[in-house]
């Protein structure tokens, strides 16, 4: 294509495609995520490509970026109708084609299908997407991340040329504080405040940066956007420089995600070539440019002094800030850095204005930009929940409507699987107990709950967790995360991991929960960066809402997730087994016996307590005992 | 002048200190173990913890005196029980880690720390990394690195074997605040790091000097004033060659008079 | 910087009493007197001819350029070199550098050298001979 003169032109560009794009046109996107790519998308696409062609037909097929639903990956839709396949494989290709692209009929079997034996045709009706609110995601399944002609076509850029044409910097700036968008990479801050200080620091170049660094265990939604929409967070980081005066914007992208880069540069590659990145962009007095910058590997890369250190080509480990980044960041001077999901709000903001962002979320924004949490959060809805995947939901949305009917309940309910908790806002987030499912989440409503939005992880956890386990998990992976620079953090986590690894062995003290607790609160209040101040929340949480699940443990022996393997003990009822045999077949060490239609006996010399007779029984037969029943 | 109170003391404080040297200056003590004035603060050791009132501060905020820029109209109190609990909590978790150092045995006295209810560790370092620092911005030799991640972090030469780039000028094993960084000198040699060095001889006598040929070479870098033909001579060969020219002077009764200044 | 630091071998009987007066008004930490920084040497014995050696305050100092951690500052207004002992990390470079050997090491092993006392220097207050002024 060829280079934009100007913002007016660049409107006429995205008209062009607009007008270009039948939105009635049939059109099959197979997505091309990371997530459908594991579950063998690319094969499915390639049979797509394949067979059309040897059909010689003109339909349209479209690798889009993540949907959001990877669990049931490859996922296919057809368009105009938005019929959602799940779970395809090469050989329903040709029935695909055949039955629903030719005969407009829909193939049963390949529509999700819930836990009640419900089934779902159409992609917005499947409760999974159903109550979503996709703002960032919005274009992710309608376009190929790797055409800047399927963005263009569904108006992307618009918002660039818009502020460009009418809107001064400040203004812009102005703007982003009164939407209250608040940054989506953990902290919450509010991105126009961020922006105003970077824009009256002294000092230049002035740089942007993209946190794309995304290190919580679990969390994919930077990944995704970057995957399935480049052109947004490229969009976002224009306007910013434009605002902020910036003329050089880094991503710092986690070297583990090389489908993303790949999609990021040529994305930018894209940009350059329409001169909407570079000198003079659209012919304007603004030029800036964008370098990507592959990651240092360490979670704690990914806070922001750390980051730039590693940026700077130094050990990435967070540094004294004598000054604001703002003012004194990379190379000492004024820098703004925000995550992948806050610089993707950024065009919707400026398209779509400030009122009707200010209409989503909760809390009143007009004079306090930490009035409350405006707009969308995606989240990635991971644990014992039958839909997991990313979400994008309004703020204020309930726990319960998240994990119940987005996420579908609770997996195996009718094994008498149970709600427990939700774990939200990452390794150093908090654990939050049933009773408080119906509350409106937003940034300070997580912290107010002893847990924190972090970069959007939730993870759901049943009746069969420990919360003892949960919080030496964490505590444990962010021992091994910490820099190390800092005592509390290191020595903390340290003791912290050494006491809980106890526990959990049943050979805790009672003196252990007020170690525990004089260990966090010190933590929490004298580490050095947010890592530390935050990694007592996990403790501190199942300390506040689970305290009961710990003394039992000290006291009984007693596991209550029945999952602390040296406090348990797999048995089989007399009443329930029908002798079936399947648990003898699939133990992994013959450590159960028993004659067909006979009760069977678990030899606990041999048992390895993995679960898996439990797993396979039918009949819930096998029992898992614990503490004094032990 | 920016207006700083101590203690409710109100002091004078010089633009752009840290409020451990604005009360290091005024002869407050601020337990530290990260801190050297040669060195930018770390904020690493979390021992220097105050609290903060005024001048934007949160309430009671607790912050880190090495890393705080005095602001005017600042308030910062020194041992407040909020600012003893958290120390001594992070006392009792260096303790634990390296149990049986003077220096900290010592400051448990000072604070009131009693009990170590942490499980106890067998290392002599504290991780404070001054070691690592003052060898890489200020001696200049980049001779040791900070090694690993979380509670396996290290401070020593890399890899853990003899530092090729050490000179031994021993500067790390002074500032060392647990003196951990074991030092041997005899007559001939200098080991430190498990790296033995030889040490240069005075020219004129054949003294020994506290010097290595590999220090002589870094400090040759810092000036072209300095010459390996000045350094290799002890300071009583000096003395002796001043001495021989004074009293060449002295017997010619000329006066050498010489400036102060 | 008004007045000059001035050396009258001529008068010098080599009676160290400004060694004292340095060591004695220059205690180390431990309150104990440090090694003095001014050196008077005797000619020939017994006592009747005295030399003294002390620092130049050079204007390019050796000592101060071979410092690593600018412990070695000028006092700009005695116009003396002085170590700053809180800053100095006793890598013992300064001692091998200065060529006159007017470094000296305390008995602690820690660097010192003359300072003019702050402007009033005592070697010079308890010279008995008149050997050494400071005007
Ligand atoms: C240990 C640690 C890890 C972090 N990791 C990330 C990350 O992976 N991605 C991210 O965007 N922010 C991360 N942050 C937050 C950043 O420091 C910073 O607040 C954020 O990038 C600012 O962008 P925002 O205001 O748009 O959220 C992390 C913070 C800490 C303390
Ligand atoms: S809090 Fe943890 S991650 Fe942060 S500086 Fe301290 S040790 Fe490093
Ligand atoms: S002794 Fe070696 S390691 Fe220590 S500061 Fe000197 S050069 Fe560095
Ligand atoms: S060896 Fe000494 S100076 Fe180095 S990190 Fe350990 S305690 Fe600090
Ligand atoms: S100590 Fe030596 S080098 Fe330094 S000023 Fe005095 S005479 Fe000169
Ligand atoms: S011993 Fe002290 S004053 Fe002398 S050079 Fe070394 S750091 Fe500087
Ligand atoms: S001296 Fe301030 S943190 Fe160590």
């Amino acid at each position: 294509m060829e280079r934009i003169s100007s913002p007016n032109a660049l409107l006429d560009v995205i008209k062009k495609h607009q007008d270009a794009r039948d939105p009635d046109k049939v059109r099959i996107s197979v997505c091309q995520g990371t997530g459908c790519i594991a579950s063998g998308a690319n094969s499915v696409m390639a049979s797509f490509e394949s067979t059309l062609l040897e059909k010689n037909s003109s339909v349209e097929l479209l690798g889009t970026g993540c949907h959001g639903f990877c669990e049931r990956g490859p996922l296919v839709v057809i368009q105009p109708e938005g019929t959602l396949y799940q779970r395809v494989k090469p050989e329903n290709v040709n029935e695909i084609l055949d039955k629903t692209i030719g005969n407009g009929e829909v193939i049963t079997k390949l529509l999700y299908r819930d836990e009640a034996k419900n089934t779902y045709e159409k992609e917005q009706d499947v409760p999974f997407y159903k109550h979503q609110e996709r703002i960032v995601f919005a274009m992710n399944g309608h376009i190929d991340p790797s055409r800047i002609e399927d963005y263009l076509a569904m108006g992307g850029y618009g918002a660039l040329a818009k502020v460009l044409l009418n809107i001064e910097p400040e203004q812009v700036i102005h703007m982003v504080t009164k939407s209250g968008l608040r940054g989506r990479g953990g902290g919450g801050f509010p991105a126009g405040v961020k922006w105003k200080s970077c824009r009256d620091a002294e000092g230049s170049p002035k740089y942007i940066i993209c946190n794309a660094d995304e290190g919580d265990p679990g969390a994919f939604m930077d990944r995704s956007i970057m995957e399935g929409n480049p052109h947004s967070v490229i969009e976002g980081m224009i306007i910013g420089a434009y605002a902020i005066g910036a003329t050089k914007g880094y991503v710092y992208i986690r070297n583990e995600y090389p489908l993303a880069l790949l999609r990021l540069e040529n994305a930018l590659e894209q940009a350059r070539e329409l001169g909407l990145l570079g000198d003079n962009i659209l012919g304007t007095d603004c030029s800036f440019d964008i370098t990507i910058n592959r990651g240092g590997g360490a979670f704690v890369c990914g806070e922001s002094t750390a980051l730039m250190m590693s940026i700077e080509g130094k050990v990435g480990r967070p540094r004294v800030k004598w000054q604001h980044t703002a003012k004194k960041g990379l190379w000492g001077n004024p820098t703004n850095i925000n995550n992948v999901e806050t610089w993707a709000n950024i065009p919707p903001i400026m398209d779509r204005g400030v009122d009707w962002f200010t209409s989503i979320g909760t809390g009143d924004v007009s004079n306090n930009p930490w009035g409350g949490s405006k707009g969308t959060k995606i989240f990635s809805l991971v644990g014992k929940v039958n839909n997991t995947g990313l979400v994008e939901v309004p703020m204020g949305i309930s726990i319960r409507s998240i994990v119940f009917d987005m996420g579908g309940g609770i997996k195996n309910s009718q094994k008498g699987r149970t709600f427990k908790a939700v774990q939200t806002g990452g390794p150093s987030g908090g654990c939050i107990p049933e009773q408080y499912l119906d509350n409106p989440i937003d940034f300070d409503e997580l912290t107010r709950l002893g847990s924190m939005m972090g970069s959007g992880g939730m993870i759901v956890m049943d009746d069969r967790t420990c919360m003892v386990e949960v919080a030496r998990y964490f505590v444990d992976f962010l021992k091994e995360e910490s820099c190390g620079k800092c005592t509390p953090c290191r020595e903390g986590l340290r003791a912290m991991s050494e006491i809980l690894g106890r526990i959990v062995k049943g050979q805790g003290r009672h003196e252990d929960l007020v170690v525990l607790e004089d260990l966090a609160s010190t933590m929490s209040v004298a580490s050095f960066c947010n890592l530390g101040l935050t990694a007592a929340n996990p403790v501190l949480s199942t300390l506040k809402y689970f305290r009961q699940e710990y003394l039992d443990h000290i006291d009984k022996g007693e596991c209550a997730g029945r999952q602390c393997q040296d406090l348990i003990k797999y048995t089989i009822s007399e009443e329930n087994c029908t002798g079936c045999t399947l648990c003898a077949r699939k133990c992994p060490t013959k450590a159960i016996s028993g004659e067909k239609k006979s009760l069977h006996v678990i030899d606990q010399e041999l048992c390895v307590r993995c679960g898996v007779c439990d797993d396979v029984c039918n009949f819930n037969a096998v029992t898992i005992l614990s503490g004094p029943e032990r | 002048m920016i207006h700083v109170r101590i203690n409710g003391k109100l002091l004078e404080a010089k633009k752009g200190e840290t409020v451990l040297q604005l009360a290091q200056r005024n002869g407050y003590h601020i337990p530290n173990l990260c801190y050297h004035p040669s060195l930018k603060a770390d904020g690493a050791c979390r021992m220097c913890l105050v609290e903060v009132k005024g001048a934007n501060a949160k309430p009671n905020s607790l912050t880190t005196a090495c890393t705080l820029t005095v602001k005017e109209g600042m308030e910062v109190l020194l041992d407040t029980p909020e600012v003893s609990k958290h120390r001594n909590t992070i006392l009792e978790m260096l303790m634990a880690l390296v149990p049986d150092s003077p220096v900290l045995t010592k400051m448990a006295e000072e604070y009131g720390l009693k009990e170590i209810r942490l499980a106890q560790g067998d290392e002599v370092c504290i991780k404070c990394g001054l070691c690592v620092r003052i060898c890489d911005e200020v001696v200049g030799a980049k001779a040791l690195a900070m090694e690993g991640r979380g509670t396996e972090t290290t401070f020593n030469p890399p890899f853990n074997e003899p530092p090729e780039r050490c000179v031994a000028c021993t500067s790390c094993a002074f500032i060392c605040p647990v003196q951990c960084i074991p030092v041997k000198k005899t007559n001939d040699s200098i080991t430190i790091w498990g790296r033995e060095f030889d040490r240069l001889k005075c020219t004129r006598c054949g003294r020994a000097l506290d010097l290595t040929e590999e220090h002589m070479a870094l400090m040759m870098t810092r000036s072209s004033h300095l010459k390996p033909e000045d350094l290799n001579v002890c300071d009583v060969c000096s003395r002796k060659e001043v001495l021989g020219t004074m009293k060449s002077l002295v017997d010619g009764q000329i006066t050498l008079e010489r400036v102060g200044k | 910087m008004e007045k000059t630091f001035i050396v009258i071998p001529e008068k010098c009987t080599g009676c160290r009493t400004c060694e004292l007066s340095c060591a004695y008004s220059h205690p180390m930490a431990s309150g104990q007197p440090g090694n003095p920084r001014i050196h008077a040497y005797n000619t020939k014995p017994p006592l009747e001819k005295g030399i003294q050696i002390v620092c130049l305050q050079c204007d390019t100092a050796a000592c101060m350029e071979a410092c690593p951690a600018f412990a070695l500052q000028r006092n700009l207004e005695t116009g003396a070199i002085e170590v700053h002992l809180d800053r100095c990390i006793n890598c013992h470079a300064c001692f091998n550098a200065c060529s006159f050997g007017n470094i000296v090491l305390d008995p602690n092993n820690r660097v010192a050298k003359c300072d003019l006392c702050g402007g009033d220097p005592k070697c010079v207050q308890f010279c008995p001979t008149g050997a050494l002024l400071y005007q």
